[in-house]
């Protein structure tokens, strides 16, 4: 595998992620139901659905043009890094404040439960920053 | 430049491949394009890309 090539490593990318949101759905599962769930249907449905958004997500980046495309990467690198001291400072509080009603909310009755929602939340401010960034970043350029 | 030729920034957009907000962002001067892009501008005017573009620190 050579992942100087831009393709190979797209799709390597990919299948990180993918590996990682399934992880994640599998791990809020297990959090709420107190139970993993079947091993062969959850990977056949995560194969799915990222086979699903590749599919979806190549065709439109090669369709993007070098502004849309610069856009999207100064809102990851602002927004992710925002994101992610955002996140950090949530771990920060969930880690003095076990207590504190956004934890209970989750809903998890295990450790892998709880783990897998704290990534769940992490992944998710991260996005809804890139999100801001992403509208900054156009606001900029109008 | 464009306006000469009567095309709106979509028909530009179009015929660059880009979308009308790039074409937007290089016309008000708040994004630099690539020299690729450039090239591609350069060659649908016929000019040299010095003919359409300058360096801000260039001496007036």
């Amino acid at each position: 595998m050579n992942l100087k090539n831009p393709k190979t490593l797209a799709y390597a990318g990919s299948l990180g992620l993918g590996a990682m949101f399934g992880g994640v759905c599998v791990g809020i599962l297990e959090g709420r139901t107190g139970h993993l769930p079947p091993a062969a249907p959850t990977a056949i449905v995560a194969t799915a659905v990222l086979l699903l958004a590749c599919a979806t997500a190549i065709p439109l980046w090669r369709r993007t043009d070098e502004v849309a495309r610069e856009a999207q990467q100064s809102a990851w690198y602002w927004g992710g890094s925002v994101g992610s001291c955002l996140a950090g400072g949530l771990a920060v509080y969930a880690a003095l404040a076990p207590e504190a009603p956004i934890l209970t909310r989750l809903g998890t009755v295990s450790l892998n439960g709880a783990f897998a929602a704290g990534l769940l939340a992490c992944m998710m401010i991260q996005i809804a920053a890139f999100a801001v960034g992403w509208a900054i970043w156009w606001a900029s350029k109008r | 430049m464009r306006a000469e030729r009567g095309w709106s920034q979509a028909d530009l957009a179009e015929r660059l491949g880009v979308s009308r907000q790039a074409i937007n962002a290089v016309e008000t001067g708040k994004y630099t394009p690539s020299l690729q892009l450039a090239f591609k501008i350069a060659r649908l005017f016929a000019m040299p890309i010095e003919g359409i573009f300058s360096d801000e620190d260039e001496a007036p």
